[in-house]
């Protein structure tokens, strides 16, 4: 909200220089650092998961620890936030991901633990709900969770009188989980081996397609069709386009800008490239992607980017907040680089030297031009340029001058103003003036749930309709008959529409080592 | 030399009538019934001087007040009783400040520290007494001892006069005679950054709705708008006449600042603009309007605002829904402004006609010093200074319930009010402090 206050001239776009140094208490790597990226606090908090298996939630103003939330028993490898800043999911070596609720205190912070079957490599939310999640594994599968289904086991009773009838059955919450290779074979037809092993995934900002990076350099784009009511089955996903982009090496990461137009892809031949995505419209009316076969989701690479003299490979690609700029982390041994290049004209435009540790992740604040960088010994780095004091914001008739300039006076210096006319005047504007509104907020940062709407949004329209938890079930046909899916609204906790802050919490700080992370 | 007989001391004149814009002889540019019909449910005592601020909690269940007897106290809405007195300042308490998670209060005093103290939220009515707190408090269980320093935030070098909380509750601004503005880290409990803001007394900060910007008001005349992650100043808005600024808030929106100065003014800036949108002066009820500064005429009948010497902080308020028992969305609905006066009255303007809405008198035998307005519920506190030591609860029941169904307009919190509210302007829940029970240990030096 300060932004309409500053002067776009006087703050640089690009950061400059290191100015403070985020280094945890006790010395433990960190593999992923996240700010987050919507909401009215967007970019105040920077989420770290370490190497000791927790992850830590700073402050950016007060550059101190505010939340430190232990739950994994294996180093963290990937984090997300939610769209309110309430939510944020975590996933780690030791085979889950969890998701943890930032409005409890630290104790029961913890809400939804999800198993799988391999290490977890890449998690994010579903935009728009903190209820569906993509996962993408070690093993190199990509699966979509879903949190708001639940499923109902029948347990049969152990005596044998009453062969043949139903158990008392209890409810069990499991989470529905989509693999996209899966699905995708069972609805195509094809052999399951038919896609090749995904490495990367993301959703698109309207949640309607997810884009998948492979093993062997391709693209893969999925229609992801979401299923509110529950008398339909679960949801559905196709893929609908295919792209070759990188040769034949594995992408390793792709990150979004804030648009959905374009994607930033870091792959293994040690080169970046820029994706131009262009996806049909949202159906206004319920928010579903078109299902025609006909939609095409055009995929076409823009810019190319490599270091030919290092050869060097990149850790941590993306945009900037209003994606005219991207950064990389230079992955060097023995320095910690950020390039960062523009996106229009896909020039170098400035490369950030900082203390010489190898770079493991970066990020760009979602609307300060400043960003976050991560050292292998686990201290975050904040690179921003100070603003300069602007004089003239002192009084208003100031104003700066280069250089000294002869004073013309006008034609009506020294004429007298005559009080009542002014005063007068001034009253006409009062009285013409129209209705103000002081309540509606504007100038906010990015909006919480992305432009135009996700196709989770749905769910809060249907919901209404729907049965609350209870009477409607639906047998899955893939399942047998003794486990029943029941899609579960989403509980109000999610339905939070309100701006979510990290409240301070005094007592409990002081009583822990946990001191401030600051070193200057 | 303006008129005084006009301004009744003890405010006989309009006792019984709690809307005072009902009375027939106000002239036909006043609406015949105004949309706003608060009448005192009721009255608190405790304060053995003068009461400088009063808050309520984010939750809107406990109120806040502070006062120059050094100490502060929180009430509960519930059941109007005290539940914990905050001592340990050295010097009377100028203003204070709930956080936005409703555990703590922050309170700025002529000791020239500020002090921040856990509350239990909820009121729960539990206090006992802490040897020793801040750092050395071993604390096995998360919870805090209620009424206890948390944290003592010493810097200033004058009387500090005002605090806010920022909306992430991580930093505290305030506003202090040595004409600075600091920002206090909370959790460490050190200073941030003094900015060195103004050129005289820094009387009053607020923070915007994301926590971006401070804007601070001072006697210079001033209204300067902070950057806070740079803390370089953004804007300076200048009063007309350089009059001596006593209070700022920003809108909702947080696109407009109400700022009142001592010139009986107040004035609605549009912070994008940077000048005047609306001018709320002081009106006589008999419609005309009375002429800005000394000399003016006071013909009597009529009541007027005033306030050219005690800083007394205006807030907006909402009207009622216009239809009842129906929640109606803040856009329906009209805003006005409410500031206390000088002449013991509390007036409301309407924010878009800028015309007189109502004036609420006959509480107070004192001047206004203090305003709260409760978060959801149309509920309002006032305060008075030394020769009235009552704070007194408002509550607003819609305009046709004020006599006949009293017990369903009451609030749901007051259940004990809405027996005795039969649209008397009598205050009916009176609670002594007959005796503090707790010392809580004074703050460390």
């Amino acid at each position: 909200m300060n932004q309409s206050l500053l002067n776009p001239f006087a703050t640089p776009a690009i950061p400059e220089s290191v100015h403070q140094v985020l280094a945890p208490q006790t010395e433990t790597a960190c593999l992923c650092a996240r700010f987050n990226p919507r909401g009215l606090f967007a970019g105040q908090y920077i989420a770290a998961a370490r190497a000791d298996c927790a992850v830590a939630i700073y402050d950016l103003e007060t550059r101190s620890l505010v939340r430190f939330l232990e739950g994994h028993v294996r180093p963290v490898t990937s984090l997300d936030w939610s769209s309110t800043g309430r939510f944020l999911v975590s996933g780690s070596m030791d085979w889950n991901v969890v998701v943890w609720d930032l409005k409890k205190r630290e104790g029961g912070a913890r809400t939804r633990t999800i198993r799988f079957d391999a290490p977890v490599s890449q998690v994010t939310f579903a935009p728009g709900t903190s209820r569906v999640l993509l996962v993408v594994l070690e093993s190199q599968q990509a699966i979509v969770v879903d949190l708001r289904r639940k499923k109902r086991r029948r347990m049969a009773i152990p005596s044998e009188a009453s062969s043949g009838q139903a158990g008392p059955s209890k409810w069990q919450t499991m989470e529905l989980k989509i693999d996209l290779a899966q699905r995708h074979a069972e609805e195509s037809g094809e052999d399951d081996a038919g896609l090749p092993p995904i490495t990367a995934a993301l959703f698109h900002p309207s949640g309607a397609y997810i884009f998948a990076g492979t093993t062997r350099g391709e693209i893969l784009a999925f229609s992801f069709q979401d299923s509110p009511s529950p008398s339909s089955s679960s949801a559905t996903c196709r893929l609908i386009a295919r792209s070759n982009i990188s040769g034949s090496s594995a992408i390793r990461e792709m990150a979004l800008d804030r648009s959905g137009r374009s994607i930033v892809v870091n792959s293994n031949d040690r080169s970046i490239r820029v994706i131009a995505i262009e996806v049909p419209p949202l159906s206004p009316i319920n928010k579903a992607p078109p299902s025609s076969p006909d939609a095409v989701v055009s995929i076409s690479t823009v810019h190319r980017f490599q270091d030919l003299v290092n050869r060097t490979p990149w850790n941590g690609v993306g945009f900037s907040g209003d994606g005219e700029y991207i950064y990389a982390g230079a992955a060097h041994q023995a320095a910690h680089n950020v390039y960062i290049w523009d996106r229009g004209s896909g020039i170098l435009d400035k490369i950030l030297e900082g203390p010489r540790e190898p770079l493991v992740d970066a990020d760009w604040h979602p609307v300060r031009p400043l960003i976050l960088s991560v050292n292998v010994s686990g201290s975050l780095n904040v690179w921003f340029t100070p603003n300069a004091e602007n004089w003239s914001a002192y009084a208003p008739g100031f104003e700066e001058l280069e250089e000294n300039v002869e004073y013309e006076e006008g034609e009506d210096e020294f004429d007298l103003e005559d009080e009542e006319e002014e005063r007068r005047r001034r009253e006409n504007d009062e009285e013409e003036g129209g209705e103000i509104d002081l309540w509606t907020l504007v100038g906010a940062p990015a909006p919480a749930r992305g432009v135009g709407g996700t196709i989770f949004d749905v769910e809060r329209r249907v919901k209404g309709q729907g049965d609350r938890d209870g009477q409607k079930m639906e047998v899955d046909e893939e399942q047998g008959a003794d486990e029943q899916w029941q899609y579960a609204w989403a509980e109000d906790e999610e339905l939070d529409g309100e701006d979510f802050a990290l409240h301070v919490v005094l007592q409990d700080f002081q009583s822990r080592d946990y001191r401030d992370a600051d070193t200057t | 030399m303006p008129d005084l007989s006009a301004f009744s001391r003890d405010g006989k004149d309009d006792a019984s009538i709690p809307l005072s814009s009902a009375n027939p002889a106000t002239s036909s540019q006043e609406a015949a019934v105004s949309p706003l019909n608060y009448s005192p449910i009721f009255t608190l005592y405790g304060h053995t001087r003068s009461c400088s601020s009063l808050a309520f909690s984010p939750d809107g269940l406990l109120l806040a007040s502070a006062s120059a007897d050094k100490t502060a106290k929180i009430w509960s809405l519930r059941t109007g009783s005290l539940l914990h007195t905050l001592r340990g300042h050295r010097g009377g308490i100028s203003q204070l400040a709930w956080s936005p998670c409703g555990r703590y209060v922050v309170t700025a005093s002529d000791d020239r520290s500020l002090a921040v103290w856990s509350v239990a939220p909820g009121g729960e009515a539990s206090m006992e007494s802490s040897a020793e707190h801040q750092q050395h408090a071993p604390s096995s269980s998360s919870s805090t001892t209620p009424g206890s320093v948390l944290r003592h935030l010493q810097g200033h070098t004058s009387y500090v006069f005002c605090c806010a909380w920022s909306p992430q509750s991580n930093l505290i601004a305030s506003g202090s005679f040595d004409e600075t503005v600091r920002v206090w880290d909370v959790s460490k409990g050190t200073c941030h950054r003094t900015i060195a803001a103004h050129s005289e007394a820094v009387t009053d900060v607020d923070f915007n709705r994301d926590g971006t910007l401070i804007a601070s008001c001072s006697y210079d005349g001033l209204i300067r708008l902070w950057d806070v992650p740079t803390g370089l100043c953004l804007a300076t808005l200048p009063q007309p006449a350089s009059s001596p600024t006593t209070s700022i808030k920003f809108s909702p929106s947080s696109t407009h600042l109400l700022a009142s100065s001592l010139d009986s003014t107040l004035r609605l800036w549009d912070v994008g603009l940077g000048r005047v949108v609306k001018t709320y002066r002081p009106e006589r009820e008999a419609g005309r309007r009375g002429e800005e500064g000394e000399g003016t005429t006071t013909i009597g009948g009529g009541r007027m605002y005033q306030n050219e010497k005690f800083a007394i902080k205006a807030s907006f308020v909402l009207g009622p829904s216009p239809a009842h028992d129906t929640p109606s969305s803040r856009h329906q609905r009209r805003t006005y402004i409410v500031a206390g006066s000088e002449d013991c009255r509390l007036y409301f303007w309407d924010v878009q006609t800028r015309r007189l809405a109502a004036v609420l008198g006959g509480h107070h035998r004192d001047v206004v010093s203090a305003v709260a307005v409760h978060p959801t519920q149309p509920i309002l506190a006032s305060a008075a200074l030394d020769h009235d030591l009552a704070i007194k609860v408002y509550f607003d029941a819609g305009p046709q319930r004020s006599r006949e169904d009293g017990a369903a307009g009451a609030p749901n919190e007051a259940e004990m009010a809405a027996e005795g509210h039969q649209g008397q302007a009598d205050e009916m829940k009176i609670e002594q402090e007959a005796a503090d029970p707790v010392a809580t240990a004074p703050v460390a030096q």
